[in-house]
């Protein structure tokens, strides 16, 4: 009995004594934390810091312990000791690196999509841009550093051509973005936005895993994952769409199809050119997503062919020239992303496209051009994550192109054909680093050997740093260099490769729903090419260049006014060159000194619509009069386009959409075209390069049918 | 005799430490039921936190630092402490779940999680999360049909969605009120089985009445 009585008091005693741990919690300004847990690992026994830091309790535990010091922002602390010794303890919690609230490095990039901090458009912008009837580079083209070049409606990056930028998905270059379209008729991309999850565009200062882009590039990401199995069916005024999406447990599987023929569109609205084919294309594009239990694997593969068959006119022919054209286009690409060691991450890919494309004229001079391009490039990367605030990132690649163009005329007896192969291989190393919470700093470096034996190294270095809760500052320099356009290597494949360097300065306010974002940059070119004569391969040289510099400013807010989204950007750009066959430093054709524009999206719940509203203007682009003595010395009209689209939700799964380019009419002339001679009172005589239409109008029925009739079509807006 | 003794003594003694072994327990989960109903949020984080620590086989506890975490945030204005609650929440789910927790109970709190992101940018996570949230409640509903936290949480959802679409609401309010039977009808299966919602239902109801009246 009195044994157990001995048990009942030692129980007892042990729950009322114990040891007292005791102490005070502050950060790195030694400042007390309220609210930090704080307990002996495996037991019951702890407390919350109070609003001095401090926390007090008693512990039956004995000897050697480990106590856990916790709390949400902060990184979480262990102290192993005696308990004894945990006594009026000091301890220090270092602040959490928090990715949402990091610095990044944003000089230069626009991203759209996934990543918080610097999305300026998500693809849903994409798709409801008006105007932009899902192309997706149009969206783009609101963004400010860019320049709209309404006849071929490709990416003209601050100052630089369309061949300076390159398009990839998941990482691997798409070597043929945009599908072919006759003379000053825009091109579209070849894409749909609804199968990329993210988005980014860089105007500069891009990091070295990307290079053969002297100006910018379009990053492309597929969707990991897909929710449900369902079908989707567009059908258009310009053509039909369908689409299937199967949703397994680890695996999906999205088809796309889609058929354009624009023949009866115009047969309401007449176009300025007689089309004895009109616009007609087929293609399909598919996803394969599986993933594993640490990695994803995908396969992307799209198909196309298009054809048509036009009379244009020319200022050098009195009968309009008989274009037809003729093209086939598959791209593929596989990847595998995954983790494979502790925070080691492997990527690798592999990319192939196949490209038939033939040109003829039918009429006047006879000709027909046959173009064929193959290209294969591999990629492996790995990257590792040291940790938050060190990772290192390296990789290699591999290019193989193959091109070759045959040109039969009744100008010669003969075809003549040309190819050019080449080969490059590519290493890069690129480490970032993170200090204290609000600065970031990347360095990297890309190098490159040709098949001509020439190699390349191009430095890229950037800085961010947080300046308050909401506002960064960044800096980003590198030099970036291309191989030169494609119809120049047919005459001379022996030249060294185009250069940019560049500078960019950028400063960015993100608040919630509000973005400012202004950006300095200055880019020189060189090694550009210059020729005297165009056919005479021996006038070949790198002699070529020239600048381009200005000012971007965008302002994003969808906060101030309740379901009105809207963006402005504006950009001022000063781009001169002498390059190709130019006499001296002008302004470059592709570019406009001041470019704008201002979209909204406003959506009215009563009417169950979606009104999406947007206005572009440039102030013209410089062109050559060959009747002035001097260069490069005229300005063509400013352009202006207001473009009006309306999304209206007939059911959950059903939208009504449509869509006006040019709402006002606007008389655009976008540029010249000169007689290559004198007519007889000895005038070079122009003509007007114009729209085909003035207005483009679309109207298209989009149905969602899936298994589980809760889902919105809305999410498609 | 005395063996006996001792040994009697032995056991009745595991016996009372075991009983206060799983008292300590009860009374933990119970007092952090308490600082959480009285709106001390954060202590009773902490509390659930420090037992799902030492009991690794419940589940229970690592669900409440999940939902506690979930709640606080919708009040909470800050955004950066938000994302930090959303990844210390999903976190907590995810061994919540290894622990074998009630998988309709698991779904209900990562379809609110993904509510949470929805609010923090409704033009950007609105398209990425709303279906997943759907797939959350409806899995939910197939595992447990009878789930009353999974059937209110679906039509809340959706009226929130019908209302900003200008759809009709009426069809998922009816859905609602048999929801609110379901949670009549709830009985918990085991101590601090998950069991809240019902009021926030009421509540929904209310301000659904109030608005008419207001016309």
């Amino acid at each position: 009995m009195r044994n157990f009585i001995i048990i009942i008091l030692m129980h007892l005693v042990l729950t009322s004594f114990g040891q007292n741990i005791n102490g005070k919690v502050l950060d790195t300004k030694n400042k007390a934390i309220p609210g930090v847990n704080v307990y002996i690992s495996g037991s019951y026994s702890g407390a919350m810091t109070n609003i001095n830091g401090i926390f007090n309790f008693k512990t039956k535990k004995e000897g050697i312990q480990i106590l856990i010091i916790t709390c949400i922002g902060y990184k979480e602390k262990q102290i192993k000791c005696s308990v004894k010794e945990m006594n009026n303890l000091e301890i220090i919690l270092e602040e959490k690196i928090n990715t949402l609230n990091t610095v990044t490095i944003t000089a230069g990039s626009f991203s759209a999509g996934d990543k918080s901090k610097t999305t300026a458009l998500n693809s849903l912008d994409v798709v409801t841009t008006a105007g932009a009837a899902a192309n997706l580079v149009v969206a783009f083209q609101k963004l400010p550093g860019t320049t709209i070049n309404p006849e071929s409606c490709k990416l003209f990056i601050r100052g630089g051509n369309s061949y300076e930028s390159q398009t990839f998905i998941d990482g691997l270059r798409v070597f043929k973005p945009y599908s072919s379209s006759p003379n000053n008729i825009p091109s579209r991309s070849r894409y749909s936005a609804m199968l990329f999850k993210g988005m980014n565009l860089s105007t500069g200062g891009y990091s070295a895993e990307y290079g053969q882009a002297l100006s910018g590039i379009l990053l492309l990401n597929t969707n990991d994952v897909e929710e449900e199995t369902k079908t989707d069916i567009s059908i258009m005024t310009v053509g039909l769409g369908l689409g299937q999406t199967i949703k397994g447990k680890n695996n999906s599987l999205t088809f796309n199809s889609s058929y354009t023929n624009l023949r009866p569109y115009l047969k309401l609205i007449p176009s300025r050119y007689k089309w004895s084919d009109p616009y007609e294309s087929l293609g399909g594009e598919a996803v394969y997503r599986h993933k594993t239990k640490k990695g994803i694997f995908k396969l992307y593969t799209g198909v196309s062919t298009s054809s048509f068959k036009l009379f244009q006119e020319d200022i050098n022919y009195k009968q309009p020239i008989n274009y037809s054209t003729k093209e086939e286009d598959i791209y593929t690409n596989t990847t595998y992303k995954g983790e494979i060691g502790n925070k080691l991450i492997l990527y690798t890919g592999m990319g192939f496209s196949n490209n038939h494309k033939t040109s003829a004229i039918t009429n006047t001079i006879k000709q027909q051009i046959k173009e064929f391009e193959r290209n294969y490039h591999l990629k492996i990367t790995l990257k590792k994550i040291i940790d938050e605030n060190f990772k290192i990132h390296f990789g290699s690649e591999y290019f193989i192109e193959k091109s070759n163009q045959t040109l039969s005329s009744n100008k010669y007896s003969k075809a003549l054909s040309k190819e050019i192969k080449e080969q490059m291989g590519s290493i890069f190393l690129e480490s970032e680093i993170r200090f204290f919470n609000n600065t970031a700093f990347r360095i990297g470096i890309r190098g490159e050997q040709l098949k001509n034996n020439k190699s390349y190294l191009s430095p890229r270095i950037g800085l961010a740093q947080k300046i308050g809760e909401t506002n960064q500052i960044s800096f980003a320099y590198g030099t970036f260099n291309q191989k030169h356009q494609k119809r120049y290597q047919f005459i001379n494949n022996k030249l060294a490769n185009e250069k940019s360097h560049q500078y960019i300065f950028n400063f960015q306010h993100n608040s919630r729903g509000r973005i400012l974002r202004t950006e300095v940059y200055y880019k020189r070119y060189s090694n550009l090419i210059k020729y005297r004569d165009i056919n005479d391969e021996t006038s070949y040289t790198n002699k070529g260049k020239g600048y381009s510099k200005g000012i971007d400013i965008l302002w994003k807010d969808s906060k101030s006014i309740r379901n009105l989204d809207y963006m402005i950007s504006y950009s001022f750009i000063d781009a001169k060159r002498n390059y190709k066959y130019y006499p001296y430093e002008v302004n470059v054709p592709f570019t406009a000194k001041h470019n704008l524009s201002i979209s909204c999206r406003y959506w009215i719940s009563s009417l169950k619509t979606l009104i999406s509203t947007s206005y572009s203007f440039n102030s013209g682009r410089p062109y050559h009069n060959p009747n002035k003595k001097t260069f490069m010395n005229e300005t063509s009209n400013a352009y202006n386009d207001l473009s009006l689209s309306f999304s209206y939700l007939i059911s959950q799964q059903t939208i009504l959409y449509l869509s006006i380019n040019n709402l006002l009419g606007f008389n655009n002339i976008y540029s010249y075209k000169y007689a290559n001679n004198r007519n007889d009172i000895g005038i070079y005589e122009r003509q007007n390069i114009r729209p085909s239409q003035k207005r483009f109008i679309m109207l298209g029925l989009f149905i969602t049918l899936s298994k589980n009739k809760k889902l919105n079509q809305l999410d498609t807006l | 005799m005395k063996n006996i003794k001792i040994t009697i003594i032995l056991i009745l003694g595991i016996i009372s430490l075991n009983a206060k072994a799983q008292n300590t327990y009860q009374q933990t989960m119970g007092s952090g039921m308490q600082e959480w109903s009285k709106g001390n949020n954060i202590k009773a984080i902490a509390i659930f936190e420090r037992v799902s620590q030492v009991e690794k086989k419940e589940w229970i506890p690592p669900y409440y630092v999940a939902l506690v975490n979930i709640f606080d945030s919708f009040s909470c204005k800050s955004q950066t402490l938000i994302n930090q609650k959303i990844i210390k929440a999903e976190k907590y789910i995810s061994i919540s779940k290894q622990r074998n927790a009630n998988r309709a109970e698991i779904k209900c709190a990562e379809g609110l999680i993904n509510t949470l992101k929805i609010i923090q940018n409704p033009m950007e996570n609105g398209k990425k999360y709303s279906k997943s949230i759907i797939n959350s409640y409806t899995e939910a509903l197939e595992l447990e049909p009878k789930n009353p936290r999974a059937l209110y949480l679906l039509s809340q959802f959706q009226i929130n969605t019908a209302s900003f679409t200008g759809a009709k609401t009426d069809k998922f309010y009816k859905q609602l009120e048999k929801a609110i039977d379901l949670f009549n009808k709830f009985k918990s299966k085991e101590a601090f089985y998950p069991n809240w919602g019902k009021q926030q239902a009421v509540q929904v109801l209310k301000n659904r009445d109030n608005a008419k009246k207001d016309k």
